[in-house]
């Protein structure tokens, strides 16, 4: 099996989807004072007011990107065969080693670690993300 | 290669080499050892200072109606005591522990930037010198340690209390951006070969992790003071709303900084805690992975939590509801942290050594805290609790709980490394009984007075309010803690006389600070040799022994250089050999200059502290100068039977990483500004302005082209431009410093274009920039003029900066102070702030005609 050796930016990519996260924070909590200091709140939007509206599309769009992130992070480390730790979190760094036992090879350990985050971060920002649209839900904007 | 000398000889060596000088010339001392020693000396002093703070406030409040203090002096001394505790002890202190302990536990034998280490040193003496004589001389800050506007303004605070606290804060946080900048790049470039990221002992990752939270967290915080400094010295409006400022902007700034801040604190301690439960546990940790994606998770989160301090400044409640969820979510990664440690204990054979006693105390004293953060996480407790003693309460109990029962049980834990010396478990059980009992005596009755109204910050309170029987309590607990304290410090003095000689690894550690003699030599390392795991102790046992005996990477021994390993950032693998400065008095004499600079500010010498920019400014020019090499050599070294050349000639030398991580900071600062920017423009009540800029088109679009212009020539690393310099004027017995290889005469005309080119892309930027920050509104009349002004003073500091880094870039290639395999690391190093500076010049632009168009 093909398997690439990763460098620095693939931290940076373990770290992508938490960058989804802060940017849709930010564009909720940016996108409510900016619709409430422009009065959107009066005007509807179907069933619901066009702030509350905005908002709710401006999540959605961050949930999907971040969904495909999450869903080609899993994938790729299925493919690479990586995800076998995260089966089986108890990583051989974790069990006691003989002394003089050789370690797994450096590549594939690297590369397996780096896999493990990038789809443990990823997952945890759509959780975290999620819970942020609860509130978008249940209440009113600008009061 | 290994020479062929004994073991002890190679440490003599090696020791002369990398001591640090004595007498008064350890001033110029530049070893991690020393530095990270000093911080913590230091920050112990302050930690005293504000004890005894403490201890005067809880005097103080221990009866009511006590005539003790009056307002004026206990409104001093709260504000002293969170503002020291805070900012000269907590973070120094921890700083001082990453720094003495990183590369030790790194396998590296320093940090990636020695002197800046130093300057970082040397700025926070400075700045808490200053912070201490105000307190001294009666005129200390005294508005509370988060100096809400507009009681800190100019109106409400005239004298100079407030001015103390913003530029002496400000001078200590640059020793933290330093500190976070020194860290970081040592931490991801400078490690043992073969130890990759997830071999890292997880006090790096918490450490990785804070340091970048500090590049992040504290910019907001210096950019507010900034502000407030110019509201109060110069008028401009920011936090006024009479003339369109706001006072809550600065309460943004603030907690966009002092919430990270709390988990800046906690998390280096968390690793103390994640690097000794495995050794009293004699089991690896359980959930390596788990805990350092919670980290990271931990670290992300933090920084959409800081409205949780402001529910009850009247933000709508769905906007509240977006922080109130981060708060709760914050709780699952610690929750992570804390489910490993127990698993850990839980699969080891604990021993219930003395440091683990402390762990204990923080086991129960956080979670404690961090129940009451959930508490006031919550919209509705918060309403009720807000400004109370029960918040005290709760805050402590996180600090205390979160930093200073880890950093207790570390010193224990770190002690024989330090003083070669072991601790006596009876006096430090005694302190830590004191400590834990008197504590929870203090802060635990003040969830209640806190519930039943007692308001935080009042100086005194009558009787028959319910809250006298609680207060003594806490302020007996107060001193009974105070008492522990001091029975500790006397423990760790007494030890370093009386102690027992410490075995080598005491605890049975598996990490790499142990393998070494103790006290920890200069070098740490006489060698580097590979490493396989992340417990290489537990699993090579002969790596110490192999270590010292040179069977290791950079073995052999050049005199008068200091030699270090640079490894990739992932794998570990070596990739190059860092060439380390020794001793200078540059970092010290640059801060003091440093110093001149804020204290003149602080007086309103306006004139003098010119004086003092233009020293500072020569003396980093001067420690650009001579940073580099002179001459030219094979540099070439063979590290573990592969052929390394040094970081000169390689990319992502210390010096790039040094340059992109200050601008990681810097830009943050600027994200800071333009959320300042538009937080007035959409929430301050006096907007619009009066006038709005009038958009001078000539100026602004030359600027963008300017700016374009310099992000299409790229980086002068593609040039030649030291050609025509070294060709005209090459001395004898520097012929190795000729660039080969590429010497057509079409090569020296285009770099020499080229670089024409980029002091005329400067030239016409400053020229066109200033015609812009005289065009702007004024900065007296309404707080759009003042934004504006400061927005487009920034892209000028970074226009002159960056002329200052290609003039001397160019004097030294003129110089020949080089080797040409160095030359290129000059231009890239250059061209990395070319490039922020352009790009961050354009967006400031189009920001200030966007809103002026908008409008």
């Amino acid at each position: 099996m093909m398997r690439t050796r990763l460098n620095g930016f693939a931290l940076m990519h373990a770290l992508s989807g938490l960058g989804v996260w802060a940017l849709c924070f930010v564009v909720l909590y940016g996108g409510l004072t900016i619709g409430c200091h422009s009065d959107w709140a009066q005007r509807t939007l179907g069933p619901i007011n066009a702030v509350s509206a905005g908002l709710l599309l401006a999540w959605a769009a961050h949930a999907v990107l971040l969904g495909i992130m999450l869903w080609r992070a899993w994938r790729r480390a299925r493919h690479d065969g990586r995800l076998s730790t995260l089966e089986a979190p108890a990583s051989q760094h974790d069990q006691p080693r003989a002394v003089g036992q050789s370690a797994p090879p450096a590549d594939a350990r690297d590369a397996a670690f780096v896999r493990w985050l990038t789809v443990a971060l990823h997952a945890t920002a759509f959780i975290a993300l999620v819970a942020l649209a609860a509130p978008v839900l249940l209440l009113a904007p600008c009061v | 290669m290994t020479d062929a000398i004994s073991v002890d000889a190679r440490h003599q060596r090696l020791q002369q080499e990398w001591a640090d000088p004595t007498g008064w010339r350890s001033l110029a001392a530049v070893n991690h050892t020393t530095i990270g020693k000093r911080f913590i000396v230091t920050a112990l002093i302050f930690f005293l200072v504000g004890g005894l703070l403490a201890m005067l406030i809880r005097a103080q409040l221990a009866s009511p109606g006590s005539a003790f203090l009056d307002h004026d002096l206990y409104n001093q001394i709260f504000t002293m005591h969170g503002t020291v505790m805070m900012f000269l002890f907590a973070i120094p202190m921890l700083e001082g522990y990453a720094l003495y302990l990183l590369p030790k536990m790194l396998g590296s034998r320093d940090l990636a930037y020695p002197r800046l280490g130093a300057y970082a040193y040397w700025c926070y003496l400075f700045g808490g010198t200053i912070l201490l004589v105000a307190l001294a001389a009666g005129v200390a800050p005294d508005t509370g340690w988060f100096m809400y506007t507009p009681l800190s303004g100019a109106v409400h605070s005239p004298g100079i209390n407030a001015d103390v606290w913003l530029i002496g804060v400000t001078f200590a946080e640059i020793s933290a951006i330093c500190a976070g900048v020194e860290l970081m790049a040592t931490i991801l470039t400078m490690r043992a070969p073969g130890m990759s990221l997830d071999k890292m002992p997880l006090f790096a990752w918490y450490v990785l992790v804070t340091a970048a939270m500090i590049l992040i967290g504290f910019p907001p915080l210096i950019l507010g003071s900034i502000l407030l400094e110019l509201e109060r010295a110069l008028g401009w409006p920011f936090f006024e709303v009479a003339r369109g400022g706001d006072p809550l902007l600065w309460q943004h700034l603030f907690w966009m900084f002092g919430h990270p801040e709390v988990y800046i604190i906690f998390l280096p301690a968390a690793g103390m805690v994640s690097s000794m439960v495995p050794v009293f546990s004699r089991h690896p940790i359980v959930g390596y992975r788990w805990i350092v994606g919670s980290i990271v998770l931990l670290a992300v989160l933090s920084f959409g939590l800081w409205v949780h301090h402001m529910f009850t400044v009247g933000i709508p409640h769905l906007a509240q509801s977006f922080f109130s969820v981060a708060s709760m979510l914050v709780a699952i990664p610690t929750a992570i942290q804390f489910f490993s440690w127990i698993a850990t204990l839980w699969q080891g054979r604990p021993k219930f050594s003395l440091p683990m006693l402390y762990l204990a105390g923080f086991f129960f004293v956080f979670i404690a805290g961090g129940l009451t953060g959930v508490m006031l996480a919550l919209v509705p407790f918060n309403w009720q609790a807000h400004d109370t003693h029960f918040v005290v309460a709760h805050l402590h109990y996180v600090l205390v709980g979160g930093l200073v029962f880890p950093l207790l049980a570390g010193v224990y834990y770190w002690m024989p490394h330090v003083t070669g010396k072991m601790p006596s478990p009876r006096l430090g059980r005694y302190a830590f009984w004191l400590v834990f009992l008197g504590f929870n005596a203090a802060f635990l009755p003040m969830h209640l007075t806190g519930l039943v109204g007692m308001p935080r910050r009042i100086y005194t309170y009558p009787e028959g309010m319910g809250w006298d029987g609680l207060n003594l309590l806490s302020s007996v607990g107060s001193f009974v803690m105070a008492a522990g304290f001091v029975l500790l410090i006397l423990d760790v003095v007494m030890h370093a006389f009386v102690g027992r000689r410490a075995p080598r690894n005491p605890w049975g550690s598996g990490t790499l600070e142990w393998a070494m003699r103790t006290p920890a030599p200069s070098y740490n390392f006489a060698s580097l040799p590979a490493v396989d795991d992340r417990d290489p102790l537990w699993h090579e046992p002969d790596w110490p022994d192999r270590a010292a005996a040179g069977r290791g990477a950079l073995s052999a021994h050049t005199p008068g250089v200091r030699e270090n390993l640079m490894v990739e950032v992932l794998s570990g693998r070596a990739r190059c050999v860092a060439r380390m400065p020794g001793p200078s008095m540059l970092p010290f004499l640059a801060a003091l200059a440093t110093g001149l600079f804020f204290v003149c500010l602080l007086f309103k010498w306006y004139w003098i502290a010119l004086v003092g920019v233009v020293l500072a400014i020569a003396l980093f020019v001067r420690w650009a100068v001579v940073g580099g090499l002179r001459a030219s050599h094979s540099f070439v070294r063979d590290v573990l039977g592969v052929s390394l050349d040094t970081h000169h000639a390689r990319r992502g030398a210390p010096g790039e990483w040094g340059v992109s991580l200050c601008l990681l900071a810097d830009a943050t600062l600027l994200a800071a500004l333009f959320f300042g920017y538009v937080f007035l423009w959409l929430v301050a009540p006096q907007w619009p302005p009066p006038a709005w800029v009038e958009i001078a088109w000539l100026p602004t679009l030359t600027a963008l082209g300017a700016f374009g212009l310099a992000l299409a020539l790229g980086a002068l690393r593609r040039t030649r431009l030291t050609r025509a310099p070294l060709a005209s004027g090459l001395r004898a017995g520097h012929e190795a410093d000729r660039p080969t290889g590429n010497g057509s005469a079409g090569g020296t005309v285009n770099g020499a274009g080229r670089f024409v080119l980029h002091w005329a892309c400067w030239g016409v930027a400053l020229v066109c920039v200033m015609a812009l920050l005289m065009q702007a509104p004024s900065p007296q009349v309404h707080a759009y003029g003042a934004v504006t002004r400061v927005l487009y003073a920034y892209v000028l500091l970074h226009i002159l900066v960056a002329a200052l880094m290609l003039g001397v870039t160019h004097w030294r290639a003129g110089n020949r102070y080089f080797a040409a395999s160095q030359h290129g690391l000059d231009a890239r190093i250059y061209a990395v702030w070319a490039r922020y500076t352009a790009v961050s010049g354009v967006l400031v632009v189009l920001a200030v005609v966007a809103m002026g168009v908008w409008s």
